[in-house]
């Protein structure tokens, strides 16, 4: 009696976005087991052609009927309901605010909250039968964010009225320009993720530049005491 | 050895159908195969929107037990309508047929994700005779779709006729050998021909088109109106002469005797219109009277019981008021 293979989901750790099986060849002895709150794509002969929810020891080849058998399948497991969070960060920006006469160096750093929209399209992305990490989705979008969001908040700076001692005022105008701009990002439509939520941390301004400015208005005010 | 194919075999095969039937139809229009009279920029801007949904689409997949031909009927009903909307003139007939086409393929797309457990059939009440008589509709819009065909493809020539006519204007000007610009010259007036008969032709695509588009109005709210009477439905038969509307094109004096005839029937109903809205003008002259009456009724009784109040006040305001009077 020949053996049966099962395939599943080896680790069901958060840091997984896709995670594919092995290769095996269809016959009646491959079964699949999908956990709860997972959906597993099956990719037959490289080509994505169905999807199936939690199951138990289901026999495949029942589901895709005789005319699969013989052929090269391979499960991709995916978790819909989870929205991973990834971290970003991106500085210096140059700011020269001209109305409050000041030039300094400031970085932002946060979090967003990511929704997956198109699985497919997000394995598409990577190459197949890899699994995806968060950490893989986070590396590719750390360019994008940060050439969304230097634009932002260099335009947002430089037409303030907020001194370099404020600079965590802006952070609701920050986020808020952020999120409208990651809603039409192409680089995001095109991985088939959408962001959820943005937010920031901390803008926060490079030390040397502060105490520059510092000594300056210090100094001034001296004279004019003096 | 031979078996029945599955239904995951079923279902791929209808979504790889229907996936290539709308991928051939927006490439086509990508390529700018619309009417020019269409806004280039509004019609771009929708077609990015279809393809995005076309992606979605194909990105998506049923858990191979879903069947999905319902879905792939409606949206090559669909695809079909923006092909028409598309070589028509009217954008908001494009935009609306796009919206149906992407609503259709999102109806797809939930049932595959399990959103929606069945894909909602279009109900239809029609009776045997409306079905034969929607069938008969339909012919004229294929009818007046190659009328449309027709006067696109003859603006277009003319288009390149005038482009090269423009040419030829400015070797003419630029020339400066007489024999030269005397063969020019024959060619542009060979052009200018050439561009008054397809004029004509143009012309005479589109009134063959507007007559068969009113006709077909008027024939589909008959067949409608038949489901409350089989007399609308008598005269829809008669419109719908399909082989006499085919040859609006050779003579569309062949179609004098049933545009009277519509034209009749319009007056007809205008005078029974006409009559009912007197009848109801009547009857709510009558309920205005009454109603009249209980306003005037109304107002008399908040007239008199202000002037009471007027007089009722307490004992000092009636001191008060001597008082007043004595000064």
């Amino acid at each position: 009696m020949s053996k049966t293979v099962l395939i599943t989901l080896d680790n069901t750790s958060g840091d997984y976005l896709v995670q594919f099986s092995k290769k095996y060849t269809l016959d009646k002895n491959v079964h699949l087991t999908v956990p709860r709150g997972y959906v597993a794509i099956a990719f037959i002969n490289g080509k994505a052609l169905f999807k199936q929810s939690q199951c138990v020891e289901e026999k495949v080849l029942a589901k895709t009927g005789k005319e699969f058998a013989g052929k090269e399948i391979q499960f991709a497991f995916y978790s819909p309901n989870f929205h991973p969070e990834i971290s970003y960060g991106f500085g210096p920006i140059h700011v020269k605010n001209d109305k409050l006469k000041e030039t300094y160096r400031i970085g932002i750093n946060g979090k967003m909250v990511l929704t997956i929209k198109d699985y497919v399209q997000l394995i598409n992305y990577f190459s197949f039968s890899d699994s995806i990490t968060v950490e893989d989705v986070r590396e590719r979008l750390l360019p994008t964010i940060k050439s969304v969001g230097i634009p932002i908040v260099s335009s947002l700076f430089v037409d303030s009225n907020v001194s370099v001692f404020e600079v965590n005022a802006m952070i609701g105008d920050i986020r808020e320009n952020m999120s409208k701009a990651f809603i039409t990002e192409n680089a995001l439509e095109n991985l088939g993720i959408q962001v959820d939520s943005v937010t920031i941390n901390e803008v926060y301004v490079n030390e040397e530049d502060l105490e520059l400015i510092r000594n300056r208005i210090n100094n001034s005010t001296d004279q004019i005491g003096g | 050895m031979f078996w029945k194919k599955s239904n995951l075999t079923n279902q791929i095969k209808l979504k790889q159908e229907i996936l290539n039937d709308i991928n051939l139809s927006l490439y086509h229009l990508e390529k700018g195969k619309h009417n020019k009279a269409l806004d280039a920029e509004a019609v771009n801007s929708l077609l990015k929107d279809l393809r995005s949904s076309y992606k979605r689409l194909e990105n998506s997949f049923g858990n191979g037990e879903t069947d999905i031909s319902l879905g792939c009927e409606k949206v090559r009903k669909s695809l079909k309508e923006l092909e028409q909307a598309a070589n028509g003139n009217l954008f908001g007939r494009f935009e609306d047929a796009a919206v149906n086409l992407m609503a259709d393929i999102d109806e797809i797309i939930d049932l595959e994700n399990e959103v929606i457990s069945v894909i909602s059939e279009d109900v239809d009440n029609s009776s045997k005779r409306q079905k034969t008589l929607f069938k008969k509709l339909g012919e004229i819009s294929e009818i007046e779709q190659i009328f449309i065909t027709n006067k696109n493809r003859v603006e277009a020539e003319i288009a390149k006729l005038e482009r090269d006519k423009k040419e030829l204007d400015s070797k003419l000007l630029a020339e400066s050998s007489p024999r030269i610009k005397q063969s020019i010259f024959r060619q542009i007036q060979a052009e200018i021909k050439k561009m008054e008969m397809l004029q004509v032709k143009s012309s005479q695509y589109a009134s063959c088109y507007n007559l068969l588009s009113s006709i077909k109005a008027y024939a589909n709210e008959l067949i409608k109106a038949g489901q409350f009477s089989e007399t609308e439905l008598d005269k829809a038969r008669i419109i719908l002469d399909i082989n006499r509307l085919r040859y609006v094109l050779d003579d569309p004096a062949k179609l004098e005797p049933l545009l009277k005839r519509i034209a009749a029937d319009l007056q007809k109903s205008q005078k029974s219109v006409a009559d009912i809205e007197t009848g109801i003008d009547k009857a709510f002259a009558l309920n205005k009277e009454s109603y009249d009456a209980m306003m005037e009724y109304e107002k008399n009784l908040i007239d008199e019981r202000s002037q009471k109040q007027e007089i009722s006040g307490t004992v000092s305001d009636l001191e008060e008021y001597i008082k007043g009077l004595n000064k």
